[in-house]
């Protein structure tokens, strides 16, 4: 493979051109490297040798070209390596190698002038100050910190939109831009379905789903959750949107929230009717929508999203999931007549609200992210009946670690859940990727044989049912986790969504 | 609005302010991230931030700060003459005594500037003993008022009265003067508040037969020594020129000396000015203040610059003035105890607070921001080479400019950090770092160690604020 | 204290070549000469109106065409407060850059001339001699990207050495050119093939070709003036594509001047002193990375080209051809 690499108006002194040259010949897999001045002579020397590019073509008199013809890419971005090396000024190098890590945007930006991101987890109340100081430097921001007022929030979007910059966040914890995972976020395979979404394990979700389904994705733009009230107004997934709607590299377009404000809803429905993509639109827990235009498509589940979005890039894979049906009809004569409840403790906030949504419906439950005044927990550490709890909400992480990075927080509710007589199924689930701990069935397992054995000495079955959310290209081995799980009799689903149905079936 | 699609078509290069977990899982992503050492600015003090953020964005502050630093890297520091304080002095007068630090009233004074008040007064002929010096003090017939405010700098004490010889150092690029006494060496010296007659004497011969000598050699030299040089090559022989002026004072003896020969005045007196010279390894640091002090001053009154030109203690408070505030409104708040090694026999409380205006160095770049180059510093005040170097780097975080005629060895002859800007100071919370010594807070013992130290960062809220309210 | 940024750091000029003496009778008070290009720690670029690049130098810069050197007692002139784009003045005898920097003509200074050889006749086995001197030293050199490879290969016979191909290319074209020069067939085509070749700032084949053309105005006997008037008739010098500071470093060349650098060197391959010709191709190979080198190459190679039609035997190498070039 080709490739070049110009630099406008480059006047570096020969010295550390040649010794470029050097050092990128010494390469390993380099096969040819020609490092010059693009000077007629010179590109029609490329010309001849077969290393010319458009890009190398175009060039005038005082730009430096430096192409290079490699194994592969790999080889091709090792040798890239030197260039960037040694094209610093050496006051530069002394500096990267100085006293400590810069200390402030505009210091760090000294050592990489063309950084296009930053990723922003501090306090929340210096949050806003930094991500504006971000922004007014050209670079994109990710705004993991929370407590950032609507205020403050309002006016860095705006100026993210105004410099067509994308603000994801606050309170955003998943991203992935050009395939790179941005705080927590799975790997998965690269394709050609873009989702903007204001919730982070909504966002995981999806992308799991769609991998597992065969597809993949383009980019992941995460809004934070307030992006969609009524104060911002939708400004980041509608940036998102229209950014997908431009990018070649995406064919279709889900957008991921809870039920947004009526008014901003009207207001992304009038932008996605613009788009020519189709659109799938998942709003949790939302009311079916009229829809009105064939390229939207509404859906009120994460799976549903996934499936929906890879159905219309043409990908088809079918389902194998109905071997679980006969272990049902076993599984429920395990239980006694009092099991009649379930509890799910969850560490990702929107994973807990799907699987609420689905079970409300049949179940009166109790749950920390309950709207409805009947349905809300209001003493965490006191409930009865079936309940859902949201572990990462900031009542259960004040001063903690959040359960995604810390799953053992969560160890001592699983026994809490084992000793009550009227349970009889736990739901968990388990987020892997980028950010989550490295072992979560791992450090979990101990607990769950143990509330197991809690439950068979008071005369009882404890059903767990679990979901990993995760891929296989996860770098907490995929697997693994799921062995570790199943060698304890956990129930594996497929999905959040089928997890929640399993707890339904088990139940009813 | 293309940017978003720009990002998509580019490897992404990030910086990462927070958690490192996120950094970590960028790197393995093989990502370009920096890992930035965040930390809330101004101590977290928002309204503070708010002030910073909206100083830091104008364009003219910036362009001032650039302006400031060259007239200081520009400056071209000359010894021109030795005089009597009254005759060049501006605003001397026979009853004014200046002192080092920003303004304080007799009252307040410590121990060693006491000491060496009562000193000048018995060396001035206006008091015969200590009961009289106070006396005369408080009847109020003694005007004080900080060196700094005179064009003048003093070490320790730093107590200049009307007789009493001073170097004349004169900016050859922008014109203006500076002055600073002789440096009377180690011991028993007026500047840690000694007045005993010892004391006394050795004033009494510098004005008399030192000056004298000295002046007709400078008058011989082609228009004066040449300060900047002298200081450029002693930070390359490991002077960092505030707490270490070894190699410079040999320098300045080897420039000196063949003028001195060759001045008309009894070879017995010749000797004993050599030797005096000669004997005193911080002879220089009475040049190296006042050529610091012309360079600063030259950078002062800058409009919209937030480069700080004093720093300066008088063993009480401590005293910033910045460039673009007024000419002598100090910012000031109580000083600091130095922190480093005690001389054998002598402990932490025997210890005055900071005193003296010889962190001028400082200000111009070089004492603690060169001590990275002055290895054998490191056992004078404690820690260790790797602790100097880091000091001197971590300096380069709050200053505006590199001194490319300062350069320091051990980073590569990189120019020191110059041109100390507020701003900065507080933003990051770091603190410009001084190299300095400890005088006993008892009048007349000396010298009792020596140290770092750093400014209070309530003068730089206080200049900031201040700032802010001027820029409304 | 404000007003006292008007003062200018004033630094005296050692010596200014012809063209600095157009420049500054030609215009009257305060005059715009141009704008500064460029500024290093020991020179300050500016171009005139016309693009043309005057560089200002410090004491320790070797002399050239277009060099105004200045005794800056070592100060880094990156340090005064000038910028890119700052204007050039002239003030009687002082030139003003931007609003710091103020140079002056002073009694000491003086014109400085291409240096031209005084010597008649040359000692053929001397001459030898320093080429097989300059072999043998120039074989130990690193140096990588430019013509040495055609050195090594084509005239020492030395093929232990992996070329890249721009230094192939580099060795084809040479060829080609000192063919079409020796079979006095000299042809805008194999000329041209060579300006803008090579790596660095200066192309190699541009400097191979600058070192060779001043090689024939040093030494300009009969034969290398009918050379070089080939040359320079086959050169459009506005219409190569090449670097601008290429562009400029031939233009001098072709016009017959030439720097101190390149004259010592050929001066002390004429002469029976080692230490002389070390020294002077050192100074030469400290030039750029590779393009000291391959002015060098380009000069043996002319000087070279000379011996080979022993017109250095017979020669004049025209005195007056360069007091003319004084005069102008």
């Amino acid at each position: 493979m080709e490739k070049t690499l110009i630099r406008k108006n480059a006047y570096y002194d020969s010295v550390t051109l040649m010794s470029l040259s050097s050092k990128i010949l010494g390469v390993a897999g380099v096969q040819e490297a020609v490092i010059s001045m693009a000077t007629d002579m010179n590109k029609e020397l490329l010309q001849n040798v077969g290393l010319a590019t458009e890009e190398s073509n175009s060039a005038v008199n005082n730009d430096l070209i430096i192409a290079i013809r490699a194994k592969d890419d790999e080889v091709y971005n090792e040798a890239l390596k030197f260039v960037d090396e040694l094209l610093v000024s050496k006051n530069k190098e002394r500096e990267v190698k100085g006293f400590e890590n810069p200390k402030t945007i505009d210091d760090a930006l000294g050592y990489m002038s063309d950084a296009n991101m930053a990723v922003i987890s501090v306090p929340g109340q210096y949050a806003a100050r930094e991500a504006k100081k971000a922004l007014k430097n050209g670079l994109h921001v990710m705004l993991f910190s929370d407590n950032v007022s609507l205020e403050e929030e309002k006016e860095i979007k705006e100026l993210g939109r105004d410099k067509g910059l994308l603000v994801m966040g606050p309170d955003c914890g998943t991203a992935m831009i050009n395939g790179v995972g941005l705080c927590f976020s799975n790997k998965v395979r690269q394709g050609n379905i873009g989702l903007v979404g204001a919730s982070g394990t909504g966002l995981q979700e999806v992308m799991v789903q769609v991998h597992k389904l065969g597809g993949g994705i383009s980019q992941a733009i995460g809004t934070g959750g307030r992006d969609l009230s009524i104060e911002i107004g939708g400004i980041m997934m509608l940036e998102g949107l229209k950014a997908l709607s431009r990018d070649e590299g995406t064919d279709v377009i889900v957008l991921i929230s809870k039920p947004p404000a009526k008014q901003v809803e009207e207001e992304i429905l009038k932008e996605t009717g613009l788009v020519n993509k189709p659109v799938v639109i998942c709003f949790i827990d939302g009311d079916e929508i009229k829809q009105k235009n064939d390229n939207i498509h509404f859906v009120n589940r994460l799976y549903d999203a996934a499936k929906k979005a890879t159905d219309l890039t043409g990908i088809n894979q079918s389902e194998t999931n109905d071997n679980n049906i006969k272990i049902f009809e076993e599984l429920k004569r395990m239980l006694n007549h009092e099991q009649k409840h379930f509890r799910g403790l969850f560490c990702g906030g929107t994973l807990c609200a799907e699987a609420f949504s689905v079970l409300r419906g049949k179940f009166e439950i109790k749950s920390n992210i309950a709207k409805e005044e009947n349905e809300k927990l209001h003493d965490i550490n006191n409930y009865t009946g079936n309940a859902l709890l949201d572990l990462g909400e900031d009542e259960f992480t004040r001063g903690k670690p959040h359960p995604m990075i810390e799953p053992s927080l969560r160890l001592e509710k699983i026994i809490k859940q084992a000793k009550d007589k009227e349970v009889g199924v736990i739901l968990m689930d388990f987020v892997l990727g980028y950010g989550s701990h490295k072992d979560p069935a791992g450090v979990s397992i101990e607990t769950i044989r143990e509330a197991k054995s809690i439950a068979k000495s008071a005369g009882r079955n404890l059903i767990f049912v679990a979901y990993i959310c995760g891929t296989d290209l996860d770098k907490q081995n995929y697997d693994k986790q799921r062995e570790t799980l199943d060698e304890e009799g956990v129930i594996l689903a497929e999905s959040n969504l089928e997890a929640a149905n399993i707890v339904m079936e088990l139940l009813s | 609005m293309e940017n978003i699609n720009d990002l998509f078509l580019h490897e992404l290069k990030i910086l990462n302010l927070g958690t490192s977990n996120f950094s970590d899982d960028l790197i393995e992503q093989n990502q370009e991230v920096i890992q930035l050492d965040w930390m809330p600015a101004a101590n977290g003090n928002v309204k503070l931030l708010n002030i910073i953020d909206r100083i830091s964005d104008k364009n003219e502050v910036q362009k001032a700060n650039k302006n400031t630093v060259k007239i200081m890297i520009n400056s071209q520091p000359v010894l021109v003459d030795i005089q009597r304080a009254l005759d060049v002095i501006p605003g001397m007068k026979e009853n004014m005594i200046l002192h080092a630090g920003p303004p304080i009233e007799w009252e307040r004074m410590a121990g060693p500037m006491r000491g060496a008040i009562i000193g000048a007064l018995i060396y001035e002929g206006l008091a015969s003993n200590e009961d009289e010096a106070i006396k005369i003090v408080e009847s109020g017939k003694i005007e004080f008022a900080p060196c700094h405010e005179h064009g003048a700098v003093g070490p320790m004490a730093g107590i200049i009265s009307s007789s009493m010889p001073v170097h004349v150092i004169y900016n050859k690029t922008y014109g203006n003067y500076g002055y600073c006494t002789v440096n009377e060496g180690l011991g028993k010296v007026l500047r840690y508040g000694a007045f005993d007659e010892e004391v006394v004497n050795r004033l009494k011969w510098i004005e008399r037969e030192f000056a004298p000598t000295l002046n007709k050699a400078i008058k011989l030299t082609e228009g004066g020594i040449d300060i900047k040089a002298l200081i450029s090559q002693a930070v390359h022989m490991g002077d960092e020129c505030h707490n270490r002026n070894k190699a410079a004072t040999s320098l300045f003896f080897r420039e000196i000396t063949s003028y001195i020969i060759s001045v008309d005045v009894d070879l017995e007196v010749k000797k004993r000015v050599l030797e005096f010279i000669k004997k005193n390894e911080h002879y220089f640091l009475n040049l190296s203040m006042p050529a610091c002090k012309v360079s600063t001053d030259a950078a002062h009154g800058i409009e919209h610059s937030t480069i700080v030109t004093t720093l300066s203690r008088n063993g009480v408070d401590f005293g910033i003035r910045v460039s673009g505030l007024g000419e002598n409104q100090w910012f000031i708040a109580p000083a600091n105890m130095v922190k480093g090694l005690m001389f054998p026999g002598f402990k932490e409380a025997d210890a005055s607070p900071d005193i003296g205006d010889s962190a001028i160095t400082e200000t111009m770049g070089i004492g603690g921001f060169a001590m990275g180059g002055s290895p054998a510093i490191v056992q004078f005040v404690g820690g260790t080479v790797k602790d100097a170097i880091g000091y001197s780097e971590l300096m380069y975080e709050i200053t505006t400019g590199e001194n490319s005629n300062y350069s320091i060895p051990t980073l590569d002859f990189r120019g020191s950090a110059i041109g100390i800007d507020m701003i900065k100071v507080m933003e990051k919370g770091i603190l410009p770092i001084i190299n300095t010594g400890m005088a006993h807070n008892v009048a007349g013992i000396g010298q009792v160690g020596a140290g770092l130290v750093n400014p209070p960062m309530e003068c730089f809220e206080k200049a900031i604020l201040e700032f802010d309210k001027q820029c409304k | 204290m404000t007003e006292n940024v008007l003062k200018y750091i004033e630094l005296n000029i050692i010596s200014y070549d012809e063209e600095f003496v157009k420049i500054l009778n030609q215009h009257q008070e305060l005059y715009n000469l141009g704008k500064v290009h460029s500024i290093y720690t020991k020179t300050i670029n500016f171009i005139d109106k016309h693009h043309e690049l005057y560089t200002i130098a410090s004491e320790n810069i070797a002399n050239g065409p277009y060099f105004l050197i200045i005794n800056t007692g070592g100060i880094d002139l990156k340090s005064i407060d000038l910028e890119v784009g700052d204007p050039i003045k002239a003030v009687g005898n002082s030139i003003l850059i931007g609003t710091h920097l103020k140079i002056n003509i002073v009694a000491g200074s003086y014109l400085w001339t291409p240096k031209v050889l005084n010597q008649d006749s040359f000692n053929m086995s001397i001459l030898r001699q320093n080429i097989s001197y300059f072999n043998k030293i120039i074989v130990d050199k690193q140096s990588i990207c430019g013509c040495k490879y055609y050195y090594l290969k084509s005239i020492l016979n030395i093929n232990n050495y992996k070329p890249q191909i721009i230094e192939k290319e580099l060795a084809k074209k040479i060829g080609v050119f000192l063919e079409d020069i020796e079979l006095d067939n000299i042809c805008q085509e194999s000329i041209n093939s060579l300006i803008g070749l090579g790596v660095g700032l200066t192309p190699s084949g541009d400097d191979f070709l600058v070192g060779f053309v001043s090689v024939l105005s040093i030494i300009a006997n009969n034969y290398a003036n009918t050379i070089k008037k080939k040359i320079i008739s086959s050169i459009n010098i506005n219409v190569i594509s090449t670097t601008d500071v290429s562009r400029k470093m031939l233009r001098i060349a072709l016009s017959g001047k030439y720097g101190d650098s390149i004259f010592n060197f050929v001066n002390a391959l004429l002469q029976n002193n080692k230490k002389l010709l070390n020294y002077s191709l050192e100074e030469l190979l400290s030039i750029g990375s590779s393009s000291g080198m391959d002015l060098a190459i380009g000069i043996i190679m002319g000087i070279i080209l000379l011996m080979k039609n022993k017109s250095l035997g017979e020669l004049r190498y025209g005195k007056d051809a360069n007091k003319k070039k004084c005069l102008l």
